[in-house]
């Protein structure tokens, strides 16, 4: 437990703070662009680009084995990554707008084809003599121990230029993800939009090959996305909130694999995301399964009391117990069950607000059930002023001629 | 083949400079379907304009093409005397309300203010004045109150009126809309089209695709009937006749609408119900 505090601390030592430290601005990098790609629908494209760099990573290895005798030089594979992956991405673009397959259908066939072309080179390289092949496989489920600094270096520099770039993007992409065809209107060039967030995609998911692996890199990208949707009901906010979730939950990782040194620190960061996925689940407010279970219940309450007024204006009684405890703890009714003076004004404008509800409904059957589970709540809460004017007009009509 | 020579050109452009919205020769495929055959339509300057068809008969296709949405295969848009693309500052679009994905999270200030995209400093966020006209739009709506709810938990009438609040945010010179009734209740129907008015008020000129036929008289001035071919174009009155709607619908209309729609036009304007 010391070891891991010291991880968490930055005291384990130069290495392990600066693989923290990278962990951590990948993170925010995944969580920034992943909030994009989450709104966009393409989180499945990054799962599809991180199983298409296999076969790039492979051959890059062989390329550099071949020409100076080590094939791990972290710029190369990420490189050779790059590459494929783009041709897959390519792949998936050229089977949607060629053939009349759907994307779900052109990611999985691209994302298994260009795997088990990896998975073939991989099984190459082993049976090449170049001796450092074990270098290759920590890229599948990643591996933060013996990073060199170099290599922290670099994915905290790409890291850094994604989170800038998806900030200076972020109105763009807004725009396109909330409505393609009124960004075009607006002279925003939607292709180009989406070829960027393709881009930004593509250079997490290889800058995350190191520590998180490419089986699990798609992860990153969707996890902290997610998670921060139940934080927030807006895209500037959630790209922060997501960026800062991505951030925490593969910094704890890296430091808690810098501990457990044989456990990949791919599955280690996945697993401490999911954690904070689950937390977020449970405790956001309003989206929070905890907040709703909470709304429910204040619902259920509304309910009571509203057909406890209704029950007092039309001097009937009341049997339900709950009903009664609200209405006594409002201090509507007395002890003994009579109305008190202001439950009878409370019951006489519930009265009113009902018939109002009632007049909407007729007024505008479509739009009432869209607020149907508004109707609780006093009508002047829920609807715009015009339209409580128009409904106050013919609620006087009503009046006069009943 | 009549010869041009650049003087003529510069004559036509001249002729065009003011009217809105020029369309010429239009033709849209989906696939080997042609959705819209050879549509010319003119929407004169200050006017409020409809374009009325049945289902299918290619309206939306019509709007889209013109704004580039939707690939054409062949024809002409100006848009003031300029191709769209050099002029699409000057106009608003509302899409219809179907095509917006409601757990976006957005909330009403979020989608008006995305009407400012083009204004907006990558580096900053909206100043002071850029928030206030976000609020003014919104009050003109009456949706005020509800500026900070996200957009799936507004009604389908709060709902369009945030597009329209946002489509008054840029200002434009021509505002395109998409069934803005589509859905929406009676109030907010009422709502809306005294806004358009007003912005019709201030010189701006108003174009909607529209499906019921009997409130066009009362709301429009300048028709196009369309049935994937142009059945007819000009004011209301001209173009509402039972024999052009008969030939628009295909025979499709009971005498009971057509009886109501000519009802509306006796007395055109008169909606007793906006005041």
């Amino acid at each position: 437990m010391n070891a891991l505090w010291s991880a968490l601390t930055f005291t384990a030592g130069y290495n392990t703070a600066l693989v923290t430290i990278g962990a951590a601005l990948l993170g925010a990098a995944g969580g920034a662009v992943g909030t994009f790609a989450l709104l966009r629908r393409r989180s499945l494209v990054s799962d599809a680009i991180g199983h298409a760099t296999l076969p790039g990573l492979a051959l890059a290895f062989i390329v550099m084995a071949v020409l100076t005798g080590d094939g791990r030089w972290m710029p190369g594979l990420m490189i050779g990554a790059a590459v494929t992956a783009t041709l897959g991405l390519l792949a998936i673009g050229a089977i949607v707008s060629r053939t009349r397959l759907h994307e779900d259908a052109a990611i999985g066939a691209v994302l298994s084809v260009f795997f088990g072309a990896g998975v073939v080179l991989l099984t190459v390289i082993q049976m090449l003599d170049t001796g450092n092949q074990a270098g290759l496989s920590t890229y599948l489920l990643g591996s933060a121990a013996g990073m060199l600094r170099s290599e922290a270096l670099l994915i905290a520099a790409v890291s850094a230029a994604v989170v800038l770039a998806i900030f200076l993007l972020r109105r763009p992409l807004t725009v396109v993800a909330f409505d393609a065809d009124y960004a075009a209107v607006r002279g925003i060039n939607v292709k180009r939009a989406d070829f960027m967030l393709a881009l930004i995609l593509l250079a997490v998911v290889v800058t995350s090959l190191k520590i998180v692996g490419l089986v699990l890199s798609v992860a990153i990208t969707i996890i902290p996305a997610v998670a921060a949707r139940f934080w927030t009901d807006r895209v500037n906010r959630m790209i922060p909130i997501a960026a800062g979730l991505g951030a925490v939950g593969a910094y704890i990782g890296a430091a808690i694999s810098s501990v457990a040194r044989n456990l990949p620190t791919g599955s280690l960061i996945v697993l401490t995301l999911f954690a904070i996925f689950i937390l977020s689940m449970c405790f956001a407010p309003e989206r929070g399964v905890f907040a709703s279970a909470w709304k429910h219940y204040r619902f259920k309450l509304r309910v009571h009391e509203r057909q406890g007024l209704l029950a007092v204006a039309h001097r009937e009684p009341i049997y339900d117990a709950l009903t009664l405890r609200v209405l006594r703890h409002a201090g509507w009714v007395r002890r003994d069950g009579v109305p008190t003076p202001t439950g009878l004004a409370a019951a006489a404008s519930a009265v009113e607000d009902e018939a109002m509800w009632r007049l909407y409904r007729t007024m505008v059957p479509g739009d009432a059930a869209d607020t149907a589970h508004q109707r609780v709540h006093p009508i002047r809460s829920i609807l715009p002023p015009d339209t409580i004017s128009a409904l106050m007009r013919l609620r006087e009509h009503e009046k006069r001629t009943s | 083949m009549p010869q041009y020579d650049a003087s003529d050109v510069l004559q036509d452009r001249l002729n065009t400079v003011n009217i809105p919205l020029v369309i010429h020769g239009l033709t849209v495929n989906y696939d080997s379907k042609t959705v819209l055959y050879s549509v010319d339509f003119t929407v004169p300057a200050g006017s409020m304009s409809v374009i009325v068809g049945p289902n299918g008969a290619g309206k939306s296709t019509l709007i889209k093409a013109a704004l580039g949405i939707v690939p054409k295969v062949s024809g002409q848009v100006s848009v003031f005397g300029l191709p769209f693309d050099d002029n699409r500052h000057r106009v608003a679009y509302v899409p219809q309300r179907a095509s917006v994905d409601w757990e976006f999270p957005a909330t009403a200030f979020d989608v008006v203010a995305m009407g400012l995209y083009r204004d907006l400093n990558p580096f900053r966020s909206l100043t002071t004045e850029q928030r206030t006209r976000v609020i003014d739009c919104l009050s003109q709506v009456g949706m005020k109150d509800f500026a900070n709810r996200q957009i799936g938990r507004l009604s389908g009438g709060q709902q369009q009126r945030v597009f329209i609040a946002r489509s008054l945010i840029q200002n434009a010179d021509l505002y395109v809309l998409d069934e803005p009734f589509a859905g929406v209740d009676a109030a907010t129907e009422r709502a809306l089209i005294s806004v358009l008015r007003s912005v019709r008020q201030a010189g701006k000129t108003v174009l909607c695709v529209h499906h019921d036929l009997s409130t066009v008289p009362e709301y429009f001035d300048h028709a196009m009937l369309l049935n994937v071919q142009a059945v007819a174009s000009g004011p209301v009155a001209d173009v509402f006749t039972s024999e052009r709607l008969q030939e628009t619908y295909a025979g499709r209309l009971a005498p009971q609408q057509l009886e109501r729609i000519a009802e509306g036009m006796k007395t055109p304007g008169s909606d007793g119900l906006v005041k």
